[in-house]
């Protein structure tokens, strides 16, 4: 086998050795069945153990109210901004839905949710190239709005909410797809969680929703059925053949966070991690350029560029033939990025930083 | 920090008869793959193309992923010899959201928003209910009142020119029926879903205006379904189509890939492909359903009575073959004893009871033997 490398992709990501290992391990004979996980009906009992382990840890992890609902779907986080509007939308009778923009995929959930109803960007960081998480006054929020809708940490440009705003009422709608289980979150705060699988959770293909019981119920009539949050929720999601090796994967990896010490281990792992990488970069200020506001900083993508584009490839380049790969930033963006997901050891970041510093001193 | 450890414990008094110490697995989707596309899907899990990484760990846009799905697409024009002007779209999740994609996409084709359905079998009665929330959909056809038995004929006088679509399920997987011919539907946009039986015979692509398949039985893993369009059907989606299950959105894009895709069905859908072709293509996929059906509906034949096809013969699918026993209180022995002899997964369907043996393409016809023999010696010991 190839050296394994450091994986700084933006997702699918780096997964945990131990998981893939396991994986590997029983890949051919799952449970003693003599057939692979991916090969057995998700409505046989060894499946449906496999689903309701994924809910019961999420829920242990997560410490999720007895009030809210597990819903998994097909799709990522992009079929999950239509999830959002086709369900929540007509909560109210106003069909008014209120969303920040503080990145590409926060637009790219507010063009889905128009089709739906009224959508007011009610506050923008587009106009300092989405350097930060904008500011939000609370007192001024449309009361008559479905929900708010937030883009918890942004992977493109690579800002994150550091705290989740009050809304007055108004149900708080996260999109966590690039952050979820990488720190404790106060679930109480939002009306619905959501998150693509394929960061933090296993595998492309997946999508989960936490959501809160009260806002069941209001998918507008066009709403597929794989699609409504109180179809999967009641159904443990298992409404039509479900992605059974991404459920699998999100299994693994929810026990690998489990035995790891839970969220509170992970926070402070992924604390150390992003601690490494930024303080390498702000070891040279004149040569690197972070792109986030150092108050709005995400801990699971950080984005940067050197002074020309010549030297970002080179960087992209130099880091890969020393076992960095895809350090390369979103082709929207440029410059690099490196995505230190929890799949992503300390050694990795502790790596990167010591390139860092190398390079900036060979081309500074 | 580690996952605890992977407890694989031979499951008591289970023969394992299939190559790798395996079982034969007639479940019906998702179903048995063939051992070689297995293994070496398992090495890909730590590490891909000598990347140092594991195939499900990287970009769907990295150039070593993208190969991957411009060779898949290479395979499917050439094993299905899908014409020029058809487009090949991969969209998530399996059939069933197709039911939904369908008529999002295609009801508004021709102003009436007609949609006509031929009610066939479970999923097609499921696909008519859905087809009904987007506009005016009407069976024109229907074999339910016969307990689904048989593929319902489908005159061409009964066509509406005003709709928008014709729907039919080819294959009924819950019923062990199919299409045995394709109707004629002229200027009629024809829709099969091909879930249950794609890649197993040969068609004609070009009398179909959409042909859906979700990939858990003869594709690759769930999570995926496989789109083939006439071009100029794109481009009528209703305007609240989500558009990630927009037909034109999916074409967009030159790899079919609007956001991330499920990487791993994906890959094992390329690896499936490549082994369809070195196995001699459609015709010898063809041929094998051929003969392993008739292996089991020839032990229903010949046995007096004994077991009960559900399917009349002149309308049984190759790929889900369902029977009775004749003494309904002798079921559950049978498939304990199957079970135990290394036939797994041989419970029919919740809605319809008694036996069906899904044989995918990937089942070996030692499977299939080893079923037809344990049919005839528990006829003998039990009849």
């Amino acid at each position: 086998m190839n050296r394994r490398v450091f994986n700084f992709t933006a997702g699918p990501s780096m997964l945990p050795l131990p998981v893939l290992k396991r994986a590997q391990e029983e890949w051919l004979d799952f449970n003693g069945l003599g057939a692979s996980v991916i090969e057995i009906s998700h409505l046989s009992p060894d499946f449906k153990e496999v689903v309701y382990e994924v809910e019961r840890l999420l829920r242990e992890l997560l410490r999720i109210p007895a009030n809210y609902r597990i819903a998994m779907a097909h799709g990522g986080g992009a079929l999950g901004f239509s999830m959002v509007a086709l369900n929540l939308m007509a909560l109210r009778q106003a069909r008014k839905a209120l969303y920040v923009n503080s990145g590409y995929f926060s637009g790219r959930a507010a063009t889905e949710a128009a089709k739906y109803g009224t959508v007011v960007e009610i506050a923008s960081s587009e106009p300092t190239g989405f350097d930060r998480i904008p500011a939000l006054d609370p007192g001024t929020l449309d009361r008559e709005a479905s929900y708010l809708h937030i883009t918890t940490n942004n992977t493109m440009v690579g800002t994150r909410w550091q705290t989740f705003p009050d809304t007055n009422g108004v149900p708080l709608v996260g999109d966590a797809t690039s952050e979820i289980l990488s720190r404790p979150m106060d679930i109480a705060r939002f009306g619905v969680l959501y998150a693509g699988a394929q960061k933090n959770m296993g595998t492309s293909g997946l999508n989960v929703a936490i959501v809160r019981e009260d806002l069941l119920g209001h998918a507008l009539h066009i709403t597929p059925k794989m699609i409504n949050y109180g179809q999967l929720s009641r159904d443990h999601s298992l409404t039509n053949t479900a992605n059974t090796f991404a459920i699998y994967m999100a299994r693994l990896v929810l026990e690998w966070i489990q035995t790891s010490g839970g969220l509170e281990a992970i926070d402070a792992q992924n604390e150390r991690k992003a601690a490494l990488v930024y303080e390498a970069l702000d070891r040279h200020t004149g040569f690197y350029k972070p792109h986030a506001h150092p108050a709005h900083r995400s801990r699971m993508n950080v984005t940067f560029k050197t002074p020309s584009e010549a030297l970002d490839a080179a960087f992209v380049a130099e880091g890969n033939a020393e076992g960095l790969y895809a350090l390369k930033g979103h082709r929207f963006f440029g410059g690099m990025r490196a995505s230190i997901y929890n799949g992503m050891p300390l050694e990795g970041a502790r790596a990167l930083a010591g390139f860092i510093d190398e390079f900036a001193r060979r081309h500074g | 920090m580690s996952t605890s450890p992977a407890k694989i414990r031979p499951v008591a008094g289970k023969a394992r008869p299939a190559p790798g110490g395996r079982v034969y697995n007639f479940n019906a989707g998702p179903s048995m793959l063939p051992l070689s596309v297995m293994e070496e899907a398992r090495a890909a899990l730590l590490d891909f193309a000598g990347l140092g990484a594991g195939v499900v760990e990287i970009s769907h846009r990295s150039k070593e992923f993208l190969a991957l799905v411009e060779e898949s697409f290479v395979l499917l024009r050439e094993l299905l010899a899908i014409p020029a002007n058809y487009r090949i779209l991969l969209a998530h999740g399996g059939g069933q959201l197709q039911m939904s994609m369908v008529p999002f996409n295609l009801i508004a084709y021709r102003p009436a928003r007609k949609a006509l359905y031929v009610d066939s079998g479970l999923f097609a009665a499921r696909a008519f209910e859905i087809g009904a929330r987007y506009g005016y959909a009407r069976v024109i056809a229907q074999s339910r009142d016969d307990d689904y038995a048989y593929v319902p004929a489908c005159d061409r006088s009964w066509l509406d020119p005003e709709a928008s679509y014709l729907y039919i399920a080819t294959n009924n997987t819950v019923m062990g029926t199919r299409f045995q011919q394709f109707p004629d539907t002229g200027d009629l946009p024809l829709v099969g879903d091909m879930t249950s039986e794609i890649l197993s015979r040969r068609f004609d692509v070009s009398r179909f205006g959409v042909i859906f398949a979700g990939a858990q039985k003869n594709l690759a893993p769930a999570g995926l379904a496989v789109v083939l369009i006439r071009e100029d059907l794109l481009g009528h989606a209703l305007p609240e189509t989500p558009r990630i299950l927009n037909y034109a959105e999916l074409a967009k894009d030159s790899h079919s890939l609007a956001n991330t895709p499920t990487t791993l069905s994906l890959y094992m859908m390329c690896l499936l492909l490549r082994w369809v072709k070195q196995e001699g293509g459609l015709p010898e996929m063809e041929r094998r359903a051929e003969r392993r059906s008739r292996l089991l509906y020839d032990a229903i034949d010949r046995s007096g009575g004994f077991y009960r096809g559900y399917a009349q013969p002149a309308h049984r699918a190759t790929m889900n073959v369902t029977f009775t026993l004749r003494d309904e209180a002798l079921l559950e022995r049978f498939l304990a004893e199957a079970d135990r002899a290394g036939m797994y997964a041989l419970k029919g369907h919740a809605a319809r009871g008694g036996v069906r043996a899904s044989i995918y393409n990937s089942m070996p016809s030692e499977g299939v033997q080893l079923l037809a023999g344990f049919m005839t010696d528990f006829q003998r010991r039990a009849g």
